[in-house]
C-alpha cells in the first residue's frame, strides 16, 4: 500500500488535499498499467484520469480502507475495458473507411517518424497487441494483470470477487489461445519473436528508461 | 525453448520496454476539471429529473381532476336558460330579455320582435 489508511479514511470524508495525495501516489503505477492494458500511448492519460474520476465519485461506498488498492484495480479494469470496447468499436467503422493501401501507407508514414529503439519498443507493444487480440477484452484484461503486471491470484481474486479456481480456469483458457497464436506467427512478427527469445531483451538500456 | 517460456520472456520484454510513465504537468489538474464537469452535469441531471417528475405529477392530479364523474343528476346537459327557466326565476329572465319583470303602470311591456 502506497498510503496509509488514514489518508484514505480522510478522502472519503470528502477532504479534497488527501484525494490529490492520493493521486499524486498512485498516478504513476495507474498510468503504467493502463498503458500496457490498452496499448495506446496516446490515450493513456485520458483513461487514466477517468480511472481517478471515477474513484473520486465511488470512494464513499469503499467499506474498509484495506480495500482500497484492490478497488483501484477494480476501477482500472473498468475503465481499461470500456476503453477498449469503445475502440474495437471505433477501429472497425474506420478501417472499413480506408483501402488496405491506405492503412499500409498510414502505418509506414508514423513509423518513419519514430527513432530505431522507439520503433523497436512499438513492434513489440504491436506484437502483445496482436496476440492478446485472440482473446476478448475482459480475458486481455486478465491476462495482462497476471502476466505482465504480475498480480498474484488472491490479489486478482480481490479484484475480480470470484474465487481463485474460476480465475485459474479463465486464465489457462485465454493463456491456451494466446500461445496458439503465438504458434502461428509468420513474417516480421515471427522474427521479432525469435529475436526476443534469443537475446531476452530488446536492446541495451531499454530496461532502465 | 519452448513456446510457454518464449511466450513468458515475450510478456517479459513488454512490461521492461514499457515502462510507468511521467504524468503530464496537466494531468491533476485535468482530473479536477473533469470532477468539476461532472459535478456539475449530475446537478443539472438531478434538476431535470426533479423538473420532469414534478410535472408528471402535476399532469396526473389534474387528469384525475378531469375524469373524476360528475354526481349523478348534477351534469350540466341543459344549457343555461333553460336551467334558468326551470327555475322560475322571472326576474333573471325579464331581466335577460330586457323587459321589466312587473307591469309598470300604465306602460304594458312590449316585446321586441326580431327581424
Amino acid at each position: 500500500m502506497l498510503v496509509d489508511f488514514e489518508l484514505v479514511k480522510s478522502a472519503q470524508k470528502g477532504d479534497e488535499s488527501a484525494y490529490n495525495q492520493l493521486i499524486q501516489a498512485y498516478r504513476k503505477r495507474i498510468l503504467g498499467t493502463i498503458g500496457r492494458l490498452i496499448g495506446k500511448p496516446e490515450d493513456v492519460e485520458d483513461v487514466a484520469q477517468e480511472v481517478f474520476v471515477r474513484l473520486y465519485f465511488s470512494l464513499d461506498q469503499l467499506r474498509e480502507p484495506e480495500m482500497f488498492e484492490p478497488w483501484l484495480h477494480r476501477l482500472t479494469v473498468n475503465s481499461a475495458y470500456d476503453y477498449l470496447r469503445k475502440q474495437r468499436r471505433r477501429t472497425e467503422s474506420r478501417m472499413s473507411d480506408l483501402s488496405e493501401q491506405q492503412v499500409v501507407m498510414a502505418d509506414a508514414v508514423a513509423s518513419t517518424n519514430q527513432s530505431i529503439e522507439q520503433d523497436r519498443r512499438a513492434q513489440v507493444r504491436e506484437l502483445v497487441n496482436s496476440l492478446l487480440s485472440e482473446v476478448s477484452d475482459e480475458d486481455r484484461i486478465l491476462l495482462t494483470l497476471k502476466e505482465v503486471e504480475g498480480l498474484s491470484l488472491k490479489e486478482l481474486e480481490k479484484v475480480y470477487k470470484v474465487n481463485e479456481n474460476a480465475l485459474k480456469v479463465r486464465l489457462f483458457r485465454a493463456r491456451q489461445r494466446v500461445l496458439k497464436a503465438f504458434g502461428r506467427l509468420s513474417g516480421d512478427k515471427a522474427v521479432l519473436a525469435e529475436s526476443l527469445s534469443a537475446t531476452g531483451q530488446l536492446s541495451k538500456g531499454s530496461d532502465t528508461e | 525453448m519452448d513456446s510457454e517460456q518464449k511466450l513468458d520472456k515475450l510478456f517479459y520484454t513488454f512490461r521492461s520496454t514499457n515502462p510507468d510513465p511521467v504524468p503530464s504537468a496537466g494531468f491533476t489538474p485535468g482530473i479536477w476539471n473533469k470532477i468539476e464537469a461532472r459535478r456539475r452535469q449530475s446537478f443539472v441531471v438531478s434538476w431535470t429529473r426533479n423538473l420532469v417528475a414534478a410535472s408528471a405529477s402535476l399532469c396526473l392530479v389534474f387528469g384525475l381532476f378531469l375524469i373524476t364523474p360528475f354526481p349523478n343528476g348534477s351534469y350540466p346537459l341543459a344549457t343555461y336558460l333553460d336551467s334558468l327557466d326551470d327555475m322560475h326565476d322571472l326576474e333573471v329572465v325579464a331581466e335577460l330579455h330586457q323587459m321589466p319583470s312587473q307591469p309598470v303602470d300604465g306602460i304594458q311591456p312590449v316585446l321586441v320582435e326580431e327581424e
